[in-house]
């Protein structure tokens, strides 16, 4: 957990406003206490990655929404799949083979 | 070596210029930015390249010591953002904040929805897969054209390695599922065994087409045998039968051949006019003649309504 001024010493040409226009667009959601921001890891990656989009592959802020809006959704997808997996280990082997069985014939 | 040499990482040749340099990373950047391929080791190794080439070709002085042969892509830094990839992060539970808010939120039963969808396939969506028993199993089976109109018994190897008996009811449909009760899985999670579901698959025939249990049939008909009127031979799913064209008939017109469709329905027969391609010089006088006596207008319905 970090402020805002120590978040800013470990990003490269990011400053204070631009790291405030990306929470704003609520598209990065630090813990907010008493009216501080509080970053982890996961946001400065993503503060990166906002940056990428916008400076290096010049995506408008439109644009933005609708990819991270996707991006979120891959990711929780992601998510939601190792559940799954997770669920099927726990399965007997004859109902792992049944599911892989039929996991194949379906990608036929 | 190509994979070392940065105009062919970014897909440019030695003159391009800086614009097309730019255009060339930023189009690159977009499709293998390991962000936005969650699932790709390759993305990333990909990635780190197509940066390092563009640190090079992107400033004008190691451009040129590059070209002079006096550095290499080694001595360039890796792309590496500062905290890491957003996608190391994003697959560990503390990324939940962000995908919940637009994913919405998932509990179990979301999961069993995407399940059942797909379980259920084409047909009714009122006996969801996921909630049969554990120990159902499914199967898929393709069978052809004819086999499916007279039905049959058959034996069959699933992938799994069961051999199954199938009787496959005549007039069953492409889609329609089948329910073999007492052969799924024997039942390591309940004692008695589940079910086999087979999913029919038909493929379809080169000349018959079928829509419930009437089948159609598009049928040549020689220009002489519709003008003269003829007994010819057609096939049905029953065999070959006899039928008479009526005089004057024309493609489209549609005959109907009762019982001679899947159990009480009917074939349809449609007349397609077939041209010869010998025709006297006789006939072709004769036709020359006719054409300018008759006024015969193929054409008449069809201009009254534009």
């Amino acid at each position: 957990m970090m402020d805002i001024k120590q978040a800013i010493l470990l990003l490269d040409n990011i400053d204070e406003q631009l790291i405030k226009d990306f929470i704003e667009n609520e598209w990065v959601k630090p813990l907010t206490k008493q009216g501080t921001y509080y970053f982890d890891d996961i946001d400065l990656a993503r503060i990166t990655l906002i940056n990428d989009l916008l400076s290096n592959m010049q995506v408008n802020s439109e644009s933005v929404d609708i990819i991270l809006s996707l991006l979120d959704q891959v990711y929780g997808l992601r998510e939601q799949f190792r559940k799954v997996t997770k669920a099927i280990e726990k399965q007997p082997r004859s109902i792992q083979a049944e599911i892989f069985s039929i996991l194949h014939e379906t990608q036929g | 070596m190509a994979q070392n040499n940065p105009y062919s990482i970014l897909g440019i040749d030695k003159n391009a210029s800086d614009k097309e340099i730019k255009s060339a990373y930023r189009r690159l950047s977009k499709r293998h930015h390991p962000d936005l391929n969650p699932g790709s080791k390759e993305a990333g190794t990909k990635f780190k390249e197509i940066n390092k080439a563009y640190q090079i070709l992107s400033n004008p002085e190691k451009r040129a010591r590059y070209d002079r042969g006096e550095i290499n892509m080694e001595g360039e830094p890796e792309y590496k953002p500062s905290g890491g990839f957003y996608r190391d992060y994003a697959d560990k539970a503390e990324a939940s904040r962000y995908f919940h808010e637009n994913t919405g939120h998932f509990d179990t039963s979301d999961i069993q929805n995407i399940f059942s969808s797909f379980f259920t396939g084409g047909t009714a969506g009122n006996h969801a897969g996921f909630k049969k028993q554990p120990s159902d199993v499914y199967y898929n089976i393709t069978i052809d054209f004819m086999e499916s109109v007279s039905g049959e018994r058959k034996r069959v190897t699933m992938p799994d390695g069961k051999v199954l008996d199938i009787k496959i009811p005549a007039g069953v449909e492409d889609g329609q599922r089948l329910r073999l009760k007492g052969q799924g899985a024997h039942g390591s999670i309940n004692s008695e065994s589940g079910d086999a579901y087979i999913n029919i698959h038909i493929t379809p025939h080169k000349i018959f087409t079928r829509k419930a249990r009437d089948i159609f049939v598009e049928v040549p008909v020689g220009f002489n045998e519709s003008l003269l009127g003829s007994k010819i031979t057609v096939p049905t799913i029953h065999g070959p039968v006899e039928v008479t064209i009526p005089k004057n008939s024309s493609t489209g017109d549609t005959l109907r051949l009762k019982n001679k469709g899947i159990k009480n329905g009917d074939q349809y027969i449609k007349i397609k006019i077939v041209m010869p391609n010998n025709i006297s010089e006789s006939l072709m006088q004769s036709v020359v003649e006719w054409d300018k006596a008759s006024h015969f207008n193929p054409r008449e319905k069809m201009e009254a309504m534009v």
